[in-house]
């Protein structure tokens, strides 16, 4: 493998003397052997050494930003970088790069898991707790991926006036999401904000395991139908007089008793959560289903809405009309409010339902019970018929 | 050992070492409950929170009547300092990155940075005599999906409890709902007071803390006129600013018959903002013009706060016409027309001057209070067409535009008015 790799190389470099650094990039690293080794055979470790073993820009003296080379306390070579700036409207970027190895394409593809950026900084007084400052590398189409320090990787985690070491994980500019050429890399980017003044010296690549650990996101699919929308649900708006449970070892049925110039007029809505005020996913379900209840004492008109976590529109709504309901019995109304006859019901996001709500506009003086979001054959227009259906 | 372990181990010795070497310089404010509601005790006394969103111009906060600041992060620690110079109070904000500045709250990596940077900045400033209380995280809710945010909010909370217990926890929601009020009461039981920031939503916000289930106290931690998110456009889609002088009758208004009127509940606010900022228009928010002078919008706090009206009030314009039509309008204009400009204005003696100045539309479309750039002015010839009108010729290029029109007394206090306006062919 190794021996057909370089007579590619070879063959290449022969053929475009010009583009020999690209073609041997793949090269860069060799992927037979250990994490470590793999990272200390890469032949561009060292970004920053010293002012003249080093390619930077970014120096000049500037309004807004100093940078020198002290000297004396330095870690590595003859000196380091101390870099004091103040942002102000004047100058809104500030920084300073590192095309390390003269400007060469670097790959750092192959090391993006098992390297980290390896720097020692220190302040020049005090303590802090973060620094304005962010990191990024930028590949030869000028598209870059950022980074900052964290603390976690800070040596004795935290910053002062004493030499730090600190490790920045490749993995942590997500250069593939921010469309970064990670196997062609130009420079490494320092970027300043508001103000500061720290010394940074040995700047390298060394080898570094990132921990990775992602949370499970939360929020859950819905399966399937029907959801019974009652009190082992979280509800809301239910502390006034307007709206109670009937009975709350029952839990099933709502007293709904509203009085649109009583005092209580103000509260008129109350709501449903759909999975304990995280997301359901009723992308797989909504289509084919309606908000389904039953009206026990006197009809009125009300509004039936969904809302979502995110996503626009945010809300859903329908009026609830005669010809969502059939009267069952003297008194008795069964109701039936298609998802495909709210409006707007394809722009709303289905991934991220998360509330049923109900709000009032007229008197009423009703039990509303059997509230369930259950499977819908039928036309979306005409839920008289589906209800009649059911009936039989 | 994993590298959290080693963070805690670091973090309990730096809460014992400042147990040893610190013991409480600052002030201990606690939250009382009695028949007439919740209270703010500092110090033993009650602390009704008359607050503002500021950064400078401290004595005219204080002359108004202001007795604490809002600060959102720790980033300008030294307005601790001015605020306690003057007896004011400090709300500390703790910046949590929102979700929709990249922030992943799966990623534990960056959570457990970001918490150990926090803590230790609540060990810094825990013991310094003007804070009032913390604040964690500003409107991390806002376009967020990712609930388990509210866990990073809890475990902060949780650990000043512990290592600050003269200091009461809150977290400052945009706005509120069921799902959020749920989120923070069930998710984070160590918040102590929720702060909210609410602009045309304050209107119910007594009657919806109420209604979504929050029974613990709560501050209005911003508040103003409407946000430019909730303003009328015209059919180009420009936001429609109210003159300055309504919008300091609505400042008063709001702060009357909502904040000081819901005493059982609300702890007090902070105004916003005590300062000046560019968010749609360079005008909307601040109480301020960004050369520093004070609007009629300062005067309306002080009456607010100390219940009178400043000796030498602002000027104040209550309506602005172009062509005669009302601030409300669409304003439809020909390249290089002639426009007259002119306003409604109250005042109180004085020497007034206009000023007026012509900028293209901002066009940024950044939420939450985010940072928008300032405008570039266009340099246009202003003339005075009557008594009370100016005018101007028009932009030859078509486009959206704003005029803004200022009026000040004796060159310091002054009062705003802008209209948006299309030039088309």
């Amino acid at each position: 493998m190794r021996l057909l790799g370089a007579i590619g190389c070879v063959a290449l470099w022969l053929v475009c003397g010009s583009m020999h650094h690209v073609s041997c990039q793949m090269y860069d690293v060799d992927l037979t052997s250990s994490p470590e080794e793999r990272v200390l055979s890469f032949p561009h470790r060292q970004i920053f050494m010293d002012f003249e073993n080093s390619t930077m820009f970014g120096f000049k003296a500037h309004p807004c930003k100093r940078v020198e080379f002290p000297k004396e306390n330095s870690i590595e070579g003859d000196n380091h970088v101390a870099i004091e700036w103040l942002q102000t409207d004047d100058c809104r970027y500030l920084g300073i790069g590192f095309p390390w190895a003269q400007y060469v394409g670097k790959n750092l593809k192959g090391i993006e898991k098992i390297a980290a950026i390896q720097f020692h900084i220190r302040l020049e007084t005090g303590s802090a707790s973060k620094l304005p400052m962010f990191f990024a590398l930028v590949d030869y189409a000028g598209k870059q991926a950022n980074s900052k320090i964290n603390l976690i990787n800070v040596e004795g985690q935290r910053l002062d006036d004493t030499w730090r070491k600190v490790v920045i994980p490749l993995s942590t500019f997500k250069a593939a999401s921010k469309g970064v050429n990670l196997a062609n890399i130009k420079e490494l980017r320092i970027e300043f904000q508001r103000e500061g003044f720290v010394h940074l010296d040995d700047i390298q690549i060394v080898p570094f395991q990132h921990e990775v650990k992602r949370l499970s996101p939360r929020g859950s699919v819905c399966q399937d139908l029907p959801i019974q929308l009652d009190s082992n649900k979280l509800w809301w708006g239910l502390e006034s007089n307007t709206v109670q449970w009937m009975q709350p070892s029952d839990g099933t049925s709502l007293a709904l008793n509203y009085n649109r110039n009583g005092i209580d007029k103000a509260w008129n809505a109350f709501g449903v959560a759909l999975n304990d005020w995280e997301t359901l996913d009723m992308s797989g379900l909504y289509s084919a289903s309606a908000l389904t209840f039953e009206l026990q004492g006197q009809w009125a008109p009300m509004t039936v809405a969904i809302w979502s976590a995110y996503g626009a529109p945010r809300r859903i709504q329908q009026q609830l009309t005669e010809d969502h309901c059939l009267q069952t019995s003297e008194g008795v109304w069964r109701c039936a409010l298609p998802i495909k006859g709210f409006e707007q019901f394809e722009l709303f996001k289905w991934k991220a339902a998360r509330e049923v709500r109900v709000t009032l506009t007229d008197d009423i003086q009703t039990q509303l019970s059997k509230f369930e979001w259950k499977e819908y054959r039928g036309h979306p227009g005409k839920p008289m018929r589906w209800l009649e259906r059911q009936m039989r | 050992m994993s590298k959290f372990a080693t963070q805690r181990i670091w973090l309990s010795a730096m809460c014992f070492v400042a147990y040893l070497t610190c013991p409480a310089q600052g002030t201990s404010v606690i939250l009382n409950s009695d028949s007439s509601g919740w209270h703010l005790m500092r110090n033993g006394a009650k602390h009704d929170v008359h607050g503002a969103g500021a950064k400078s111009h401290f004595d005219i906060l204080e002359n108004a009547g202001a007795n604490s600041i809002r600060l959102w992060s720790t980033n300008k620690s030294a307005l601790l300092d001015s605020a306690h110079k003057r007896g004011m109070t400090v709300m500390l904000g703790l910046y949590l990155r929102p979700e929709r500045t990249g922030m992943d709250y799966n990623d534990e990596y960056a959570i457990q940075g970001q918490l150990l940077e926090l803590k230790q900045e609540v060990l810094k400033y825990k013991d310094h005599p003007a804070l009032l209380l913390w604040g964690i995280g500003n409107e991390v809710d806002l376009q967020y999906t990712n609930t388990r945010v509210w866990d990073a909010v809890e475990e902060l909370a949780a650990f000043i409890h512990e290592v600050d217990p003269h200091h009461p926890t809150s977290t400052v929601l945009a706005g509120i709902d069921p799902a959020k009020i749920h989120m923070v009461r069930t998710h984070c039981p160590s918040i102590d007071v929720l702060g909210v920031n609410a602009y045309g939503s304050i209107e119910r916000l007594p009657l919806n803390i109420r209604r979504f289930g929050w029974e613990k106290p709560y501050l209005v931690t911003e508040w103003g006129v409407n946000g430019p998110f909730e303003a009328p456009r015209t059919t180009w889609g420009a936001k429609k600013e109210p003159p300055g002088g309504v919008k300091a009758s609505t400042r008063l208004r709001r702060y009357q018959e909502i904040i000081a009127a819901d005493s059982s509940m609300c702890l007090g606010s902070y105004c916003f903002l005590w300062g000046q900022k560019q968010e749609s228009t360079a005008t909307w928010h601040g109480l301020f013009l960004s050369d520093g002078r004070a609007t009629d919008g300062v005067d309306a706090m002080h009456k607010a706060w100390r219940g009178d009206w400043p000796e030498r009030r602002a000027p104040s314009i209550q309506n602005i016409r172009l062509n005669g039509l009302g601030w409300r309008k669409d304003h439809v204009l020909l390249p290089h027309s002639e426009v007259a400009i002119d306003i409604d204005l109250e005042d109180w003696g004085g020497e007034l001057r206009w000023q007026c100045a012509l900028f293209p539309e901002s066009t940024s479309k950044k939420t939450g209070g985010d940072r928008q750039q300032s405008l570039q002015e266009i340099p246009t010839t202003f003339s005075q067409s009557d008594e009370d009108g100016i005018s101007f010729l028009a932009p030859e290029d078509p486009g959206a535009y704003r005029i803004f029109v200022t009026v000040c007394r004796d060159e310091r206090t002054c009062s705003t008015a802008n209209i948006p306006f299309l030039v088309k062919r």
